[in-house]
């Protein structure tokens, strides 16, 4: 984005204008320099922004990681050499996921105990841990998507493979096949345009392999070290598995948060401007209350004199 | 030249006042806090949603108390008065935010500045400033090209008559700086045209002025990154008009789903509020696709209280973009095709395709389920405008709007009458249907249209209006006096210029088109635009009567603009703005108009203005 200049910075003219004041007025403001040092140095960052921060970082830094995982899973032509990398990355990152949900939880609980001693405070905080809840949902969906593609890169691998191969490996994949699809409803467009694309790069070094396979084949001699490929390649889908399901139970404890939060994201406007009518309201009705109030108590004072300058006079009569 | 998108990349500066602008790490978390005018600013541009994307966790207004918050960045967002300046220094004395950044819009003046600096030493909070950045961005946007000043009941504040001097001067000061604000956003420096005299000639002058001594200083925000394109030797043109060029559109009933939506609904700025118990009634039997997805519902930008919705229309809305300039008769049509559209959509989701095994099946959803998001835009979109067309409707037939519009389309078409108009129009004032403003308007278009009416007529007529309780006498004085006013200024002109008093017939023409309806109506603002941005040379044309004022005091600039902005003084609606968007789509050579005024405001805001004025007049 062009940095748009139609603005002016005008901090430069502010502090030279303190700076001819101070000099102008050296004696009143010298005093007060000294305690400003002081109340600098009292300047700290409270516990909960610490901690607030370094999760922000350790998400992003989780995220970093998750677009190399996803790279990884699109270039996969050289299926033995990333397989491993793929699966320590996963591993991390699937254990970052999980610890960084823990603390954000430990910092609502820290929250709840030690609350803010405002409401405009405790929003701010509140706020905070919904950003950092609404990244961490964010990133993990991203990482449901990718290990979805990458089970079903394998998948699809391994049901060419078979057609060329034994039977008993189709069997196996008809009872996975099932599950593959309990994706929430919410998706957004990039990572499926990706997983699109990844789709058809996949075809492409599914080809490929086709060849390289038909090579095996005519060396009948390794079958058994194809054998023991295919036992792998379903370790590694039912591993992927697991981690979703895993991963989804974050994601879905997240995402209930977030949902109930989603139904007040409304333009700003109203609740603003409805609260101060309504203050307004209040304080006239108070005023009017007020008058009438006064009012009131002049009558019960009339009335009163005119009781007594009554009594008074009957009892001058009697 | 898309205003909207460079305030908003303007806008975004204010929310990032250190970093550069990035979406993804976002643990900066920011308050803002701004005060009415810079609040309406923001959400004319920004959901909430946004303000979260942008790491704003909490917005205030600078007026309502507020507490302390430890350890996060605070951005101002307010105009440089003398009391939002207070109000920083209090809250810095009083030390309930860390940091700050102010972003004052429009420029804080160096006095200003000085009451700052004095009352931030004094209080010993100058080290918790950390920038000062000036804008320029006082207007609100609705669309790319539509923007507004929201300057209050600005016809009534520059009617010279009944204002004293300095008001009037501070009315026509804040226009000047709005308008100053829009053209640093775009980063123009435009040739000036406005008519001979009046409010918008001063405005005219006084912006002259600014950004001539502007452009003095050694750095101007008008300066663009590339000093030497081919851009700079195009000019565009700034176009300033006074309301008084055409009351007529202020006052008829348009056809057209944009402005019928400012003229019927409840609407303040670009929100719309429609009652909804209304469309439940009606539309219990379409909506059986609601019970889909409930979620939906809940999720929607909009708001629901006492049974109305409130609805935002803006460009980010598809169905709007390509809607909003038809009449509304088109708009029923084309939401009964989205919706049909809509259901065969929806319909290939949900039925499986029974030609293909499970496992083609499973891949042909996933790729169905991508276009779920989109579906749902969709979705939300058409039945926010069914809810809108339906308050809409319910208003047409309530009100007799039709023939309302029909009448006064044939009535503004001539300026001379007939025996059969007149009927209409009578007719149509005896009608039950109308509202009692409704008929107001009617007449009142009748009678600035025609030169002529006969004096019998203009009885019946006023009897009529006696008869329907309608309270007609003060604004029916109001444009009597202004017609004679014309009729005398023409009267004059012919006296003196007897040889060509036809310069001054556009001046005379405002009130009413005086030619014949022309397949593509043209209002009388887009004919003034037409004629300047072509650059016509005939002594008729307002080309010609213009003043010129170039603020870079270049040789006269001859060739026809590509560009150019109108500004009406004195408030506009958006039929001027939808008749100025087809003038410059129609024409050969693609041209770029924004309109803007000093507010947008419908024919009943209009009319209240006037009963201002001529309640200030009596009291004189």
């Amino acid at each position: 984005m062009i940095e748009p200049a139609s603005f002016q910075d005008r901090t430069e003219e502010f502090f030279s204008i303190i700076e001819n004041l101070k000099t102008q007025e050296k004696e009143i403001f010298n005093k007060k320099q000294n305690n400003n040092e002081k109340t600098q140095k009292q300047k700290k960052k409270t516990g909960f922004m610490i901690a607030a921060s370094y999760i922000g970082k350790q998400i992003y830094s989780t995220c970093l990681k998750l677009s190399k995982l996803s790279k990884l899973a699109q270039s996969n032509s050289l299926v033995y050499d990333t397989s491993q990398e793929i699966q320590e990355l996963t591993h991390i990152i699937k254990q970052e996921i999980q610890e960084l949900n823990s603390k954000i939880q430990e910092l609502q609980t820290y929250l709840n105990n030690n609350k803010p001693n405002n409401s405009q405070s405790s929003n701010h905080t509140k706020n905070i841990i919904d950003s950092l809840k609404n990244n961490l949902k964010n990133a993990t969906k991203d990482f449901q998507n990718v290990l979805e593609q990458r089970n079903e890169n394998l998948k699809i691998q391994q049901e060419r493979k078979s057609r060329l191969g034994d039977d008993s490996n189709i069997n196996m994949l008809k009872q996975q096949q099932t599950p593959i699809y309990h994706r929430p409803l919410t998706y957004e467009a990039d990572p499926l345009n990706q997983f699109v694309l990844n789709e058809e790069q996949e075809k492409k070094s599914g080809n490929q392999e086709e060849n390289f396979f038909e090579d095996f084949q005519t060396q009948k001699t390794i079958a058994n070290q194809s054998t023991r490929y295919y036992q792998e390649r379903v370790d590694a889908v039912e591993d992927i598995e697991k981690t979703i399901n895993e991963v989804s139970s974050v994601f879905n404890q997240l995402s209930v948060i977030i949902n109930e939060q989603d139904v007040q994201i409304d333009w700003i406007e109203k609740n603003v401007e409805d609260t101060l009518v309504n203050v307004e309201k209040g304080e006239t009705e108070l005023t009017k209350y007020m008058q009438s109030l006064k009012s009131n108590r002049w009558l019960i004072f009339k009335i009163f004199i005119v009781l007594i300058i009554f009594i008074i006079i009957f009892s001058l009569i009697m | 030249m898309n205003l909207r998108e460079k305030q908003y990349n303007n806008l975004l500066k204010v929310l990032h006042p250190e970093e550069k602008y990035q979406t993804i790490s976002q643990s900066n978390w920011k308050i803002l806090i701004f005060d009415k005018d810079c609040h309406q600013i923001i959400s004319s541009l920004f959901t909430l949603m946004d303000l979260r994307k942008n790491g704003i966790t909490l917005h205030l207004q600078i007026n309502l108390e507020r507490h302390l918050i430890q350890d996060s960045p605070t951005i101002y967002f307010c105009r440089p008065t003398k009391k939002n300046i207070n109000i920083i220094i209090g809250d810095c004395s009083k030390g309930i935010y860390d940091s700050l950044y102010l972003n004052f819009t429009p420029s804080i003046s160096r006095e200003n500045l000085e009451q700052l600096a004095r009352g931030l030493l004094e209080t010993d909070s100058t080290q918790k400033i950390n920038k000062i950045i000036d804008h320029y961005l006082n207007y609100i946007t609705y669309e790319e090209t539509f923007f507004t000043l929201n300057i209050k009941n600005s016809y009534y504040k520059l009617q010279v008559d009944n204002q004293n001097e300095s008001k009037i001067t501070k009315t026509i000061n804040q226009i000047v700086e709005g308008l100053f604000g829009v053209l640093v956003t775009l980063k123009v420096i435009p040739i000036i045209r406005c008519p001979p005299n009046g409010a918008a000639a001063f405005v005219a002058k006084e912006l002259n002025k600014k950004i001539y001594e502007h452009l003095k200083q050694p750095r101007n925000l008008f300066q663009e990154e590339t000093p030497l394109s081919v851009v700079n030797f195009q000019r565009i043109t700034l176009i300033i008009l006074d309301r008084d060029i055409d009351f007529n559109v202020m006052l008829h009933h348009s056809w057209i789903y944009h402005s019928l939506i400012y003229d019927v609904l409840e609407t303040s700025l670009n929100q719309v509020t429609v009652d909804v118990d209304l469309e439940a009634k009606t539309n219990e039997n379409s909506n059986e696709n609601s019970n889909e997805k409930p979620k939906e519902n809940s999720n929607e930008n909009s708001f629901k209280k006492n049974n109305k919705k409130t609805f935002y229309i803006h460009e980010d809305d598809d169905f709007w973009k390509d809607n909003h300039f038809k009449p509304f008769p088109d708009i029923g049509d084309q939401i009964s095709i989205l919706t049909k559209e809509f259901q065969e959509n929806k319909a290939n989701i949900t039925e499986p395709d029974l030609n293909l095994d499970v496992m083609q099946n499973a891949q042909n959803l996933s790729s169905k389920v991508s276009n779920l998001p989109q579906l749902q835009k969709r979705k939300k979109e058409i039945d926010k405008h069914t809810s809108i067309a339906t308050g809409i409707l319910e208003q047409i037939q309530q009100r007799d709007l039709g023939t309302f519009f029909d009448v006064e389309q044939a009535v503004m078409g001539s300026s001379s009458t007939s025996s059969n108009e007149f009927q209409d129009v009578l007719k149509l004032l005896r009608n039950p249907k109308g509202s009692s403003f409704d008929k107001l308007r009617l007449f009142l278009i009748y009678f600035i249209s025609k030169q002529t009416i006969k004096e019998d007529d203009l009885n019946v007529l006023l009897k009529t209006l006696e008869e329907q309780n309608i309270e007609y006498q003060s604004y029916y004085n109001h444009f009597n006096e202004l017609k004679m006013l014309q009729k005398k200024q023409m009267q004059m002109n012919a006296n003196s210029r007897s040889k060509n008093n036809n310069i001054f017939r556009d001046i005379a023409q405002k009130f009413g088109l005086h030619e014949m309806l022309p397949k593509r109506y043209e209002l009388p603002i887009t004919r003034v635009v037409s004629s300047i941005m072509n650059v016509k040379q005939d002594t008729k044309s307002a080309n010609y009567f213009f003043d010129y004022l170039d603020p870079k005091k270049m040789p006269k600039y001859q060739t026809p603009f590509k560009s150019a902005i109108v500004f009406v003084v004195g408030g506009g609606n958006p039929s001027e703005f939808i008749n100025l968007k087809q003038f410059s789509d129609s024409q050969q050579m693609k041209r770029n108009i924004i309109y803007g005024s000093t507010e947008i405001i419908n024919a009943q805001e209009f009319l209240n203005q006037l009963s201002l004025k001529i309640g200030n007049d009596e009291k004189i």
